[in-house]
């Protein structure tokens, strides 16, 4: 039993190779000199589960370069008012339909009297060209992308703090908890969850939650949230399954702690590598899934911009200017990219069987 | 189409005489710019199956439900009532009543209360069941049972029809017919002249009693007209089917073996099936996205033709409450109001206005006697601004309804962002096209401001002026305006010749602007674009109908 410094969860000690932390994974390199950790007065380094996995990952050149390109496009996204005001002079919402620019040299109409927005310029004004309105494409391609990443990161904080106290509940009591809980959890999952979320999304966006108007960006964050409650609660409850009959949990219980305290000190520690895992994820979905609502205008509601409502807006210039809703749709499919590897080189870092060699 | 109830309510207020004077004169009524009763031309081949590419479904393909001037369109060639509006007209002269089911337009009697029709003889149902007189009380009471959109035209006017409505009476008692000699009669709670026009519309034709009372959106119903319906599938396609059994003297038969108006909300999609003759008419009520129009307009100039219709959009305000109780900060709007930029998002389809009164129809008014800016200029902001310092209501918080498809979502988002600019908190209240003007029109919402339109009933300034007349109902006048100039002006000159008091109307329309009741912005033209399949100048744009089918053949 190697003595566990940095684990003091519950368990007190970590069996090699059982957890995160493990050592089976170690990779001894040709040439090296093996040293017998059990050898009289030796003590190896101890390295906790979250510090080995942080040294995987930064190993796993891929995940860092799109975890750099993520934090790009946020930064991006929040320097959009910097942008606005200073570059393109326009905000997000505003029209501008019978005003001119010019473009190299010549003076032309946003909007063309029938109708037809001016396409990109690439230069500071109307950088990717203007809707029919005469907003600025590249303005509220940023304010888009802060759109959908908020939305995603709020609906993304709704699953994992209710999924995982869903799950804690149903795992820990069973019973009749597990009775209420699940069937509800089974209920939303039955449905698929762009139509749930549209259904959601077409009567709330009228009437709204209590104070909440029906055109708040919560709603949509609210619905995402709701609909993926189930896709970690179901895993959580599963995993809590098996971790209250471990005995490191019955010790907890024979010491006279509450329900409550175990479920909090003892087994949602244990729980933290699978949760870290799921949050990438669930935000990659939020963010897909707010897309695929605001494309049918069940998402952000006008006349804000999220890039799903971007891709839509862009469609009916498909032929002509393609870019509309190109752009959009690159920035989406690049940020749900970049998260989805980061993602899995987390998952890597923690996964206790991964093959990533790390000098101890 | 526009997605909403057919404005045939306007012209329950009229006299038939009116109707049947405007419509019998046809063009010669009327300076009206919708052509002035172009009859079509060209024999057109018969034979073969057209395809309408749509935006928006009907209701409902029982006319016993829908009065939507997309179901209009279809079940107004199956379900022929007892008078029908003139097909193969385009223009005013598509108004005129005449005799259809009924040998004759009705005798009236009873001092204008009683209304007597009698049937042709020989009549059959497209399933050759034949058609009784007794068959028009029924279908009456079953609009009411439905309901029908419109049903209060039934049960408000005739008498029994509140009665029966209520679950009082088994039968409306103000309508009897006699099977034996055909003959039908209305008996009327007070005289109603546009009780003719009600008997026009396709939902008072007469059904087979076996017809359960009941929304039949699926099947539709059995009818009488030139066409039967084929397969539907509801929202999705409608299919049309000539009725080879259907011969009245002086009504059309159609062309087309085939009609299906198939349904595609991507406007686009449907734009460019017509303009690849995949699909070979383009639905009316949908505008041509900007995109493809000079596509259109170059690779299809000899199969597209924009039909000026006599409309007017505008935005309402909701009078009974802050800020648009104020009359500066109505004003403050017109005078913020760039009508250009509505009509560049109408893909320049509209003419710029200020007035309700549309060009097409006496009472119209110059667009240089706009009192706050020319249309066809900026708007004056430094104006608006002015009013809005007077009005006291910067900071107001406003909500703004509008419809979700396009170009109205549009102008919704360009509408409140020049209230935004002029200071207000403006949000929108975006609402699916189906529901937006019996959500704005329900009496318990009262809402503060929105995008309303009207397209003409009949050529008379009447049709447009009363949306704002206090009586009215807040199922038109959605902003509650109540003026005792306003509503004994109309009430004086309803009771005459348009014509005569053309001036007057002018000026009506001219105080209202003045007071800014609405803030009118263009009228409209529809697109008559068809496929190179078909003949295009056979094919009418109908007042009353949009795309007449019987109208619509092959080369």
């Amino acid at each position: 039993m190697i003595p566990e410094p940095d684990s003091g969860h519950g368990q007190g000690e970590l069996v090699a190779g059982a957890s995160p932390g493990g050592t089976a994974g170690i990779v001894i390199a040709p040439g090296q000199q093996v040293v017998d950790p059990w050898a009289e007065g030796h003590h190896p380094p101890a390295i906790g589960p979250w510090k080995l996995a942080a040294r995987r990952l930064r190993r796993n050149y891929v995940a860092q370069g799109f975890l750099f390109l993520f934090l790009a496009l946020v930064v991006v996204c929040i320097l959009a008012p910097l942008y606005a005001s200073d570059i393109a002079h326009i905000g997000p919402n505003a029209n501008n339909i019978t005003g001119t620019i010019n473009v190299a040299g010549k003076t032309v109409d946003v909007v063309s009297p029938d109708g037809v927005p001016v396409g990109p310029t690439f230069s500071s004004h109307y950088f990717f060209g203007a809707d029919s309105n005469g907003r600025d494409l590249a303005v509220r391609l940023l304010y888009g992308g802060r759109t959908s990443l908020v939305i995603g990161g709020i609906a993304t904080v709704i699953i994992i703090v209710f999924g995982t106290l869903v799950g804690l509940l149903c795992g820990y009591f069973r019973g009749v908890v597990d009775m209420i809980l699940r069937p509800l959890m089974e209920l939303i999952w039955s449905f698929p969850v762009v139509i749930l979320g549209v259904a959601l999304g077409t009567a709330l966006a009228l009437g709204g939650i209590g104070p909440v108007k029906g055109n708040s960006i919560f709603i949509p964050a609210f619905i995402i949230g709701v609909v993926f409650i189930p896709y970690l609660g179901k895993p959580i409850r599963g995993e809590v399954l098996r971790l209250r009959e471990q005995d490191f949990v019955e010790a907890a219980r024979v010491q006279g702690m509450g329900s409550w305290r175990i479920m909090l000190s003892e087994i949602l520690p244990n729980l933290m590598s699978m949760i870290t895992v799921f949050v990438p994820m669930m935000l990659a979905y939020a963010i897909l899934l707010e897309a695929y609502l605001s494309f049918l205008g069940a998402g952000v509601q006008a006349p804000n911009a999220s890039w799903g409502t971007l891709i839509s807006d862009g469609l009916s210039y498909i032929q002509t200017t393609p870019t509309f809703s190109l752009v959009p749709g690159a920035m989406l499919v690049l940020t749900v990219l970049s998260i989805n590897v980061v993602g899995d080189g987390i998952r890597d870092a923690l996964d206790p069987r991964a093959q990533v060699r790390v000098r101890t | 189409m526009n997605r909403r109830v057919k404005p045939l309510t306007g012209s329950l207020l009229m006299t038939s005489a009116i109707a049947l004077i405007l419509g019998a004169c046809s063009s010669g009524s009327s300076s009206s710019s919708t052509g002035g009763g172009t009859a079509s031309t060209g024999a057109g081949a018969n034979g073969g199956t057209i395809t309408i590419a749509a935006g928006t479904a009907p209701l409902s393909a029982d006319q016993g439900l829908d009065f939507t001037t997309q179901g209009t369109e279809l079940y107004s060639v199956v379900n022929t009532p007892l008078l029908t509006f003139k097909r193969g007209v385009q223009g005013v002269g598509g108004t005129q009543i005449i005799p259809a089911l009924a040998k004759s337009l009705p005798t009236v009697s009873n001092g204008g209360k009683t209304y007597t029709f009698t049937l042709r003889s020989g009549l059959h149902y497209s399933e050759g069941q034949p058609i009784k007189a007794s068959d028009v009380p029924y279908a009456l009471e079953r609009d009411i049972k439905i309901p029908w959109q419109a049903a209060s035209f039934v049960s408000a006017y005739i008498v029994g029809g509140s009665a029966y409505a209520k679950g009082t009476a088994k039968t409306i008692s103000g309508i009897t017919a006699d099977d034996s000699t055909g003959t039908i009669t209305v008996n009327l709670v007070a005289p109603f002249a546009p009780i003719v026009d009600i008997f026009a519309l396709a939902g008072t034709a007469p059904v087979p009693q076996s017809t359960p009372m009941k929304n039949l959106a699926g099947t539709g119903t059995v009818g009488d007209g030139p066409y039967k319906w084929g397969p539907i599938t509801a929202g999705q396609s409608y299919t049309l089917v000539k009725n080879t059994k259907f011969d009245i003297p002086g009504l059309p038969r159609g062309h087309a073996d085939t009609i299906v108006y198939k349904v595609n909300s991507n406007v686009l999609a449907d734009a460019e099936q017509v303009l690849n003759n995949q699909a070979d008419v383009f639905d009316p009520g949908d505008t041509l996205p900007a995109s493809i129009l000079q596509q259109v307009k170059t690779q299809a100039k000899d199969r597209y033709a924009p039909i000026p219709t006599n409309s007017t959009y505008y935005f309402w305000f909701g009078l009974t409450q802050k800020p648009f109780n104020n009359l500066y900060a109505r004003q403050a709007v017109l005078a913020a109001l760039d009508e250009r930029a509505l009509s560049r998002l109408d893909s320049g389809f509209l003419a710029e206005d200020c007035h309700l009164i549309p060009p097409g129809i006496d009472g119209n008014s110059p667009v240089s006697s706009c009192p706050y800016h020319s249309p066809t200029g900026p708007p004056n902001m430094t104006k608006a601004k002015q009013l809005m310092q007077q009005s006291g209501m910067i900071g107001q918080p406003v909500t703004v309804y509008g419809e979700d498809r396009a170009p109205r979502r549009q102008w919704l988002d360009y509408f409140t962002s020049v209230l935004n600019s002029l200071g207000f908190k403006a949000t929108e209240k975006v609402i699916n096209s189906g529901v937006y003007f019996t959500t704005i029109g329900a009496p318990t919402l009262k809402p503060q401001v929105g995008w309303g339109d009207w397209v003409q009933d009949f050529p008379n300034p009447w049709d447009f002026m009363q949306l704002f007349a206090g009586n009215a109902g807040s199922s038109l006048n959605y902003g509650y305006v109540n003026d005792s100039h306003y509503d004994s002006t109309l009430n004086t000159l309803f009771q005459q010749d348009p014509k005569s008091v053309a001036s007057q109307w002018s000026a009506l329309d001219n105080y209202a602007v003045g007071k800014a009741y609405y803030a009118a912005f263009g009228h409209f033209q529809f697109p008559k674009f068809y496929s190179n399949k078909l003949n295009f100048g056979t094919g009418v744009m109908s007042v009353e109908y949009q795309t007449d089918m019987t109208s619509l053949a092959l080369k």
